[in-house]
């Protein structure tokens, strides 16, 4: 019998790696894997002084809903999975992101979690706009969703 | 019963890069009911006119539900909003 669990979610409030080590918490779990995306003050050389993050809330739920039971199917049925986005305006070192996982042993909550966060990069629908420094802004290049042409 | 001869109205939220290109986060266009996403990709690209750095994004972006992304061949949804998707970048 499956015994997996999933918690996905997108806030405007400030992520707590707590709350998804929490989750992410059962007997038989004998490693729990955290990742938290940061808000880093350089990117391409250019100096930051914060990020606005957009999102489309319900899609952005599906998929991760869907990223989550590829993840789950992948690694067992018996893993706990959390993923959080925030969105809005965030300074320097806030998190943007919360991936969790825990299993039964180490190997599939650090594989789990990995695949979770490196998914969500390329298929969530959430964008982000960085502030720089000298006052410019400019929304940051990703990767397409479209298939076509 | 729907009459698929008449236009209906399509409404597309925007999102990211799009967001410096129109004071209103939404469009609205009138299209077929028996249209394609590839023919409402072509009638945005209209509303862009000649707005060259909006329409190289739109090459690249995806029109998606609130459940799914489209495929070009898909069948425009009836009565639904649509959201335009540029490349993403979450984390």
């Amino acid at each position: 019998m499956s015994t997996t669990r999933i918690h996905v979610g997108t806030t405007a409030n400030p992520l707590d790696p707590v709350e998804a080590l929490e989750f992410c918490s059962a007997p038989g779990h004998g490693a729990v894997d955290l990742f938290i995306g940061r808000v880093r003050d350089i990117n391409q050389g250019k100096a930051v002084r914060g990020v606005t993050y957009d999102l489309h809330e319900a899609l952005c739920r599906n998929v991760f809903q869907e990223l989550a039971e590829e993840t789950a199917a992948q690694w067992g049925d018996e893993i706990t999975l959390c993923l959080i986005h925030r969105f809005g305006r965030l300074d320097i070192g806030e998190a943007s992101v919360v991936a969790a996982a825990s299993s039964r042993h180490r190997d599939e909550a650090f594989r789990a979690c990995r695949q979770l966060v490196e998914e969500m990069k390329h298929r969530a629908p959430i964008w982000k706009k960085e502030h720089y420094v000298d006052g410019d802004s400019e929304w940051v290049q990703g990767h397409a969703l479209c298939s076509h042409g | 019963m729907t009459d698929v001869s008449t236009p209906a109205e399509v409404r597309i939220k925007l999102f990211g890069g799009f967001r410096q290109y129109t004071e209103d986060p939404e469009l609205r266009i009138d299209i077929m009911h028996s249209a394609t996403v590839s023919t409402l990709r072509s009638r945005v690209a209209e509303l862009f006119g000649d707005d060259s750095a909006a329409r190289e994004l739109l090459k690249v972006s995806a029109f998606a539900t609130d459940q799914r992304v489209l495929d070009e061949d898909d069948p425009v949804p009836n009565g639904s909003e649509l959201s335009l998707l540029p490349p993403v970048c979450g984390g």
